[in-house]
């Protein structure tokens, strides 16, 4: 499949063809031109020979690049044979980053989902080792293969970790207007993968028993949607679309707790003394506790507890 | 749903019994030497909770025939027994609990009289009121048609004085029954929900009315009779709803003849809702507040269960006031908020229940 090293002008290769570029990361191009000028080339770029006499790069854009950079007019390459087809450049692509590091996520995907026209779930799981240095299980490939038909901006946002690739298989089931909303939602917001998870499911869960599309719930519940407010600090914002979608979720619920904490507020005991409700209030069992350093800590502590039993939201909150 | 595939132990005997139901089935069986058959043909399918509804299994009983009711800590269990006389059900309600619990769901008929008879002799033998019910892990009356165990049951169940039998279903299928002396001890009680529950979410069950006009075919033969609220859906307009169905029983039977009416909001296994969601996408019941309960089942929030509880309970109290009405695993706070009272000690609710069973069905009240 190869042809023996061959030294060829740069300017013969066709850099703007990235047909095979997997890689989404752009490496410091200055340190790797610095490395070649003062230690040579060690692996040749991998070529693919085409009819007009010119090459497409199969594996090495940064090389050719850092080459570039040190004004370099000719390079070592290694090229396929000309009658290669395009399937093997991929393998060979995917394969030469895939042993050289592991994948990113999103060129774990671009892989599969460009493969997936060659091969099916079956053969490339079996091949995974081979290819992906890596064992892929059936099922693996197959989400890989539908969060790679995501629409924009759907493998930048896996990129930067606004969504994870659970989140991604999980929207990419739904329909297009909803994959849509959901996408518009993490560009705006920065949660952990199980709060998107969260968020997604409160969401579809909301909107089901509404019976309305999850895109139209902020409109048909007439609620003004947080994410609408750009100048909000995205900390701040993730947290008021998440409070917001629960109350929406569990209303009762989200009501009953924010009487709850209301009226334990009010009884004003101090920060060191926590009166806290049995989870979701289905025990009727409060725990109170308090941390102290000395006695007398401890001392003012019982104090403030002494005075609370005089409080009537007190009672009223333990005996409800 | 009809039987389209019939299986049936090598080992056993086309007795009576046997003979009868497979040919009201109408479907040749097919003998196999291990339940793994089954088991295999039904896991190899995409969907084998759909497949397991139109596959019945003719085996024995296997294990234990007489068995205590799996109540969970935290909650008020009702110390019930069961009768195992089969498992899963042909009938298909979004909600039901059988579709997650059983790995896989497997439709099967325990044949054989004698070993039933075995054990409920020892049963009667024993100097103790028993509730004894066929409808834990099946619906007692889905092979009424074509099954001489219901006939069978009654008339075991006739011939003693400190245990009733409860036959629980959301079917219709008493005709078998009406006819035979069942010397009180039998209770035929159904399930009960709103229409729109049975409409959406009970797929092939009878319709609300057809269950009441059954109840009140069986009360004429002197049947006593039972209801189960379980599970209430909460949903909105659910109030005025079931209160609609709780006047409708008495439009169909007396009070007198009810033994007790009991109340469970839904509950389930947090396995199930992927199941619903599989098997029922239009189904949102299990989009509602539900909260992670004590005993780990998903339960609405409980202002929300207490409410509702309290609705019910009220337009019970006016139509019946001398009904025994209980929950079906609540707790203290639920009971005293709506009942005003809490069944505190260890089986004090079973003995509760003992009482009305004695009082209704003529037991020995001596076993109390």
């Amino acid at each position: 499949m190869f042809d023996t090293l061959k030294e060829i002008h740069i300017s013969d290769i066709d850099i703007k063809d990235e047909r095979y570029r997997i890689s989404s990361e752009s490496e410091n191009i200055a340190f790797l031109a610095r490395s070649i000028k003062e230690m040579g080339l060690m692996n040749p770029p991998v070529v693919r020979p085409m009819n007009d006499g010119k090459f497409i790069l199969i594996s090495g854009f940064n090389r050719i690049k850092a080459l570039q950079y040190n004004n370099e007019s000719k390079v070592r390459v290694r090229p396929t044979d000309t009658e290669i087809e395009d399937y093997h450049c991929l393998l060979f692509a995917v394969a030469a980053l895939a042993f050289r590091r592991p994948l990113t996520q999103v060129e774990l995907i671009i892989s599969v989902k460009r493969l997936s026209r060659y091969l099916d779930r079956e053969n490339m799981a079996k091949m995974s080792p081979a290819v992906f240095n890596t064992q892929l299980a059936q099922g693996f490939i197959d989400d890989l293969v539908n969060i790679g038909s995501l629409p924009d901006p759907a493998l930048e946002l896996i990129h930067t970790g606004q969504l994870s690739l659970k989140s991604a298989k999980r929207i990419s089931h739904l329909d297009m207007d909803a994959i849509s909303f959901f996408l518009d939602i993490f560009s705006k917001i920065r949660a952990s993968a199980s709060v998107q998870l969260e968020l997604i499911q409160n969401i579809l869960e909301t909107a089901a028993r509404e019976g309305v599309h999850p895109k139209s719930l902020f409109q048909e519940l007439n609620i003004p949607d947080p994410l609408d407010d750009e100048t909000a600090d995205m900390t701040v914002r993730t947290h008021c679309f998440r409070t917001l979608v629960f109350e929406q979720r569990y209303p009762v619920l989200s009501r009953t707790r924010q009487r709850i904490q209301d009226k334990i507020a009010s009884i004003k005991l101090p920060g060191t003394i926590k009166l806290i409700p049995s989870e979701n209030f289905e025990s009727r069992k409060y725990s109170i506790s308090f941390t102290v350093k000395n006695h007398d800590e401890f001392e003012k502590n019982i104090q403030h507890l002494t005075d609370a039993l005089e409080n009537k939201t007190l009672r009223e909150i333990l005996d409800s | 749903m009809k039987i389209d595939t019939l299986f049936m132990d090598n080992s056993l005997p086309l007795d009576d019994e046997a003979d009868y139901l497979v040919s009201k089935i109408r479907l040749e069986p097919q003998r196999i030497q291990d339940s793994g058959e089954v088991y295999d043909f039904i896991n190899h399918s995409d969907d084998p909770v759909s497949l397991a509804k139109k596959t019945l299994y003719i085996t024995q009983n296997k294990g234990a025939l007489i068995r205590n009711c799996p109540g969970t800590c935290h909650y008020t269990c009702c110390d019930y027994t069961i009768l195992h006389t089969g498992t899963f059900c042909t009938m298909d309600c979004s909600y039901c609990i059988l579709q997650a619990y059983f790995h896989p769901p497997v439709l099967q008929y325990f044949a054989g009289f004698e070993p039933v008879r075995q054990a409920l002799q020892a049963v009667f033998l024993e100097n103790k009121i028993f509730r004894i019910g066929t409808g834990e892990y099946t619906d007692s009356l889905i092979w009424e048609k074509v099954s001489l165990m219901p006939e069978f049951l009654v008339k075991t169940f006739a011939r003693q004085k400190n245990s009733v039998l409860e036959l629980k279903t959301k079917t219709v299928n008493i005709e078998s029954l009406l006819s035979l002396d069942h010397n009180e001890k039998t209770i035929i009680a159904w399930s009960l929900n709103t229409p729109e529950i049975i409409r959406s979410q009970e797929r092939g069950t009878a319709s609300l009315t057809a269950r009441l006009e059954a109840a009140r075919q069986a009360e004429s033969k002197g049947y006593r009779l039972a209801f189960h609220f379980d599970p209430i859906v909460i949903y909105p307009g659910c109030e005025e709803q079931y209160k609609n169905v709780i006047q409708k029983i008495f439009e169909y039977v007396r009070p007198e003849t009810i033994v007790w009416i009991s109340l469970g909001t839904f509950r389930f296994m947090p396995g199930l809702k992927s199941v619903m969601e599989k098997r029922f996408p239009a189904s949102t019941l299990c989009y509602g507040e539900f909260i992670l309960g004590l005993d780990n089942k998903m339960r609405y929030f409980k202002p929300l269960r207490i409410h509702i509880y309290k609705e019910m309970i009220a337009a019970l109290k006016t139509y019946a006031p001398d009904v025994f009405l209980y929950f079906c695993m609540e707790d203290e706070e639920v009971w005293e908020k709506c009942l005003d009272f809490f069944p505190k000690k260890q089986g004090e609710l079973g003995r509760l229940l003992d009482r009305s069973a004695a009082g209704h069905c003529s037991l020995n009240k001596a076993f109390l």
